[in-house]
């Protein structure tokens, strides 16, 4: 069904040019630091002024980089089926990112292990609203080389496609031999065969170790995410409108950059700045704030032609509970009408991106569900408008015995998965259940129930063999 | 507010939906089980054929054309006056729940589970809905009370609503009888005829499909010779009362609604109406209303968009849920409708607060929960002002690359008013609340609603009106 829906726009056209008038002046006049020597040689050689490691880039220099970057991509799965297509107008999901804590409903808050990491891999394939596997979906600990493990289990766990390795030249070059290994080498030449999350150190940097990785995909022309994480009040001015404004100075000229390495190099304008929460000086990710951002982040890459990638299934809670379920909804449900084309952390975060949570990853799925139905809208034709059976039923009828509704109710709907809808006795007499405790049946029996899909078994040795390799 | 509306239909799909109202409203008619009803009809030209009434697409609009775009609800404290129709979201709680639900939590010998609510537990929603912020009116039926006889119910939740709080309240619509009663009780309130301006609302509900009930009837009529606000909704399940396809749902409940419409304005040309829809699909596996489905949501925007096009008030959407406890799903399922209204430009949002098991139950803790909700899409709502203040070149020029904006007076001057505070919602962080006994939310909003209630006083009422209305509670029970 053709998308008939607006999209949710808290900014004027006026409050737009405002805030990239400002980023204009910020990126010529304050400058934006590349510690990185390759980098400040790319810039010069495309003549933009530099000092040291700051750069200084002029309007026009930026806005004519922005005219190679792709409106649309496509990222390759080992499955083709499973082929993901950034900013065709329908969001990507993906699974939590970066999560150094792991919370499970019987043992609480712990480090995660790497058999953590391979359940959450089986359940982010099995999980049917998850487009991507991800990457760093929590960090395991005491693994070496982990990039290279957790790699290995996106590749043989599951045949979607993959987020790359940002950990620095090396974490991006083993990310490439591995998809080379796994996919063909001239299918990743050829192709977009994973995404990457490049960082920007805000305000107005990046570090070396992000900056190594962008270059190495971007000469690859792999896609990269180039997105802020800005504290409004800390690492940003508290006025929302400040760290718009801010932000986006230094993630256009991380996005300029990537063009002028390689033009036509697909990007993505990512944000997922929030406000600090005054009184524990801690992020918050499930505020009004955050998606207020959201949205005007979406106007912003809209008004310049880029991708973007915000928001996510976001909360401070530290449990599975409903101030977990409101915040989470509530940055979802944004993210979704603001017309977000990429969504990291679409399931599993808890407490302001520090916990990622077995449970809340099957709940959080389900809202993906509800909320892909909830985009396709109304469809009004003279079928589903119905005329002639509302005058047949006609005053105090019923509609559950006609053809029109026999025909329809088995598709009509959403379909829950999760949500139970017995009634209220039903609920009373079989144990009071929360949601929570649903979540925990369904991830142990996904978890069970996982096989991995065939993988040659060539392949499959050629990926031990490097991960090995390069591991010792 | 908002810049722009969440907009799901296409102009061409309103007006379709319109056309098949009207063609629904000329030829197969609305019944109207009230014989004074059609009697109003009749003396307008209106054709009738026993209790079914066809009204031309010129009566309809006519109406339409002359309810007001907004009006304003006068409390008994002129400071809580609430204005709907303004562009600024008006927040009334849960309305009609049969039962309660006692919050599972981990402290011994608490009521668990589901059961039928009391007198004492209506006192103390009233005194809650006084308490909470984002409650704009005090609303009414809240739960029903089960110890009290249902004919005279009506007046104690009346004598509640004005003698515990001086926000607005909304009447009862126990037929005639009810809202005749809610207007003399308001004329003692205010000690004035409130017939010259509106101090109350009726939520007058159709029955689908194509149908209104001879009590519904009764309301309306008095509440329309009174001059006070009608909120008139359709509360359809597609696949059942309605058909299964949500355009239809949205066609037939529209022609329902103008029809009663129609039928405020013949009797008093002028009087406020809302346009409402609860409307929403059947579970088609267990036969269920979803009031937590994103069909829902879809209804609440279609609403919207659809009053807005007649240019009437909206009513729609709420922290609704089927789940029957205050658990993760409560809270999505909420915000998922709630949400959705405030961006689609909803005016009024009754079940703002309180609602679990698909209307069925009310909760207290929830009502706390829900409120905090509300309070967070309001300021969604607010926006971003952008200026050469918020955007605030200088500072970002002066704390430059690598810098921070903790001690600057830009940051230090706003940094207590710039962010919505959360009062329940929980941002300590993990060790924090596992150090606390890890309260989850529902038992944190059961400490606030036990502190909300030891704190409530009444606020003040002479005592002769006091004493008035007393006595006509009195009088009107025996």
């Amino acid at each position: 069904m053709k998308l008939t829906r607006n999209r949710d726009e808290v900014l004027s056209p006026d409050d737009i040019e405002q805030i990239h008038n400002t980023s204009m002046k910020i990126m010529a006049n304050v400058g934006v630091r590349f510690p990185d020597d390759d980098v400040i040689a790319v810039f010069k050689e495309h003549g933009v002024k530099t000092d040291g490691h700051t750069v200084y880039l002029e309007e026009k220099q930026m806005m004519d980089a922005l005219e190679s970057v792709p409106k649309q991509f496509t990222i390759l799965a080992r499955n083709s089926d499973r082929n993901v297509t950034v900013g065709d107008g329908k969001p990507v999901f993906a699974p939590g990112y970066g999560a150094p804590f792991l919370v499970d409903y019987e043992v609480g808050k712990r480090a995660p292990t790497m058999e953590d990491y391979h359940n959450l891999v089986k359940l982010a394939h099995a999980l049917p609203n998850q487009d991507m596997s991800g990457h760093l979906i929590v960090e395991p600990e005491g693994v070496p080389a982990p990039h290279l493990a957790m790699l290995h289990a996106h590749m043989v766990h599951s045949d979607k496609a993959f987020i790359g390795s940002a950990a620095g030249a090396v974490g991006a070059r083993h990310t490439m031999e591995m998809a080379a290994i796994l996919l063909g080498e001239d299918t990743v030449k050829e192709n977009a065969v994973t995404i990457s999350l490049i960082n920007s150190l805000t305000p107005l940097g990046y570090s070396d170790e992000m900056l190594a990785a962008l270059m190495e995909y971007a000469r690859r022309r792999q896609p990269v995410i180039i997105a802020a994480l800005a504290m409004c009040g800390s690492t940003g001015p508290v006025t929302l409108a400040g760290t718009l404004a801010l932000q986006t100075a230094e993630l256009l000229a991380g996005i300029a950059l990537t063009q002028m390495v390689s033009p036509g190099t697909p990007v993505v304008f990512g944000s997922t700045s929030t406000n600090i929460d005054m009184k524990s000086g801690a992020l918050a990710i499930g505020s009004p704030e955050l998606s207020l951002m959201i949205a005007a982040h979406a106007q912003l890459a809209r008004y310049y032609g880029l991708p973007s990638r915000s928001g996510g299934s976001l909360a401070d809670a530290s449990f599975p509970d409903a101030q977990a379920g409101f915040e989470s909804m509530f940055g979802l449900l944004t993210t979704v009408n603001s017309g977000v084309d990429f969504v990291l952390h679409a399931a599993g975060i808890l407490n302001a991106y520090l916990v990622f949570s077995y449970e809340k990853f099957v709940l959080d799925d389900e809202m993906c569900g509800m909320l892909r139905h909830f985009q396709r809208g109304i469809e009004v034709t003279p079928e589903t408008l119905a005329y002639d059976v509302i005058a047949n039923v006609g005053s105090g009828g019923n509609y559950l015995m006609e053809t029109h509704t026999l025909q329809r109710c088995r598709t009509e709907f959403w379909q829950p998965t999760l949500v139970d809808r017995s009634g209220l006795d039903a609920w009373m007499e079989g144990g009071r259940q929360r949601a929570v405790d649903r979540a925990h049946e369904r991830w142990r029996k996904l978890v069970e129930e996982h096989e991995d899909p065939l993988l040659d078994e060539t392949v499959a040795r050629q990926l031990r063999t490097f991960v090995e390799e390069h591991t010792s | 507010m908002l810049r722009n509306w969440s907009e799901f239909l296409s102009p061409t799909g309103i007006e379709e939906i319109h056309n098949t109202s009207m063609k629904l409203l000329n030829s197969v008619g609305v019944q109207f089980h009230e014989a004074e009803a059609i009697s109003v009809f009749k003396q307008h030209g209106v054709k009738t054929d026993g209790s079914t009434v066809y009204l031309s697409e010129k009566q309809v609009m006519e109406a339409v054309g002359a309810a007001p775009r907004q009006f304003t609800f006068h409390a008994r404290n002129p400071e809580r006056n609430v204005t709907v129709g303004d562009g600024h979201i008006v927040f009334a709680p849960a309305y009609g729940a049969p039962f309660l639900m006692d919050y599972d939590g981990r402290t011994p010998n608490v009521r668990v589970g589901k059961r039928v609510p009391t007198m004492e537990d209506y006192h103390n929603l009233v005194r809650l809905a006084h308490a909470l912020p984002n409650q704009d009116l005090i609303g009414y039926l809240m739960v029903e009370p089960g110890d009290v006889p249902a004919q005279i119910a009506y007046l104690h939740m009346l004598h509640a609503n004005m003698t515990h709080s001086d926000k607005p309240f909304i009447g009862s619509v126990s037929g005639t009888v009810g809202a005749r009663h809610t207007m003399e009780m308001a004329s003692i309130l205010f000690d004035e005829n409130v017939s010259h301006r509106p101090v109350t609302i009726g939520v007058i509900s159709s029955l689908s499909p194509l149908s209104y009930s001879r009590e519904m009837c009764g309301a309306l009529i008095e509440y329309a010779r009174w001059r006070q606000p009608v909120l008139i909704a359709a509360a359809a399940m597609a696949g059942s009362t309605a058909p299964i396809t949500l355009a239809g749902v949205l066609a037939m409940q529209n022609a329902e609604l103008l029809a009663g419409i129609t039928l405020s304005q013949l009797i008093s040309p002028g009087t406020p109406v809302i346009y409402g829809s609860t409307s929403t699909n059947t579970d088609m596996k267990t036969g269920a209303l979803a009031i937590g489905s994103p069909e829902n949501a879809l209804v609440v925007t279609a609403v919207t968009q659809i009053a807005r096009y007649y240019g009437l008030p909206s009513r729609g959407g709420g922290a609704l849920t089927d789940s029957h406890t205050p658990d993760a799903r409560a809270g999505f399922e909420s915000m998922q409708n709630l949400l959705v209204a405030v961006i689609s430009g909803v005016d009024f949002v009754l079940h703002a607060a309180g609602i679990l098991s698909s209307f069925l139950a009310f909760s207290y803790e929830k009502f706390v929960l829900d409120d905090e909700m509300c309070g967070m899409v309001r300021r969604f709502g607010r926006g971003i002002p952008v200026t050469p203040e918020t955007l605030a070149y200088d500072v970002i020029a002066e704390v430059g690359p690598g810098g921070n904006y903790l001690m600057e007076s830009h940051t230090l001057e706003r940094c207590r008013g710039e962010f919505w505070q959360p009062t329940i919602g929980d941002r300590v962080g993990m060790e924090k609340w596992i150090a606390a006994g890890t309260p989850n939310e529902a038992i944190r909003a059961r400490t606030r609603w036990q502190k909300l209630l030891a704190q409530h006083q009444d606020p003040p009422l002479d005592e002769t009106t006091r004493r008035q209305l007393q006595e006509f509670v009195e009088d009107h029970v025996a």
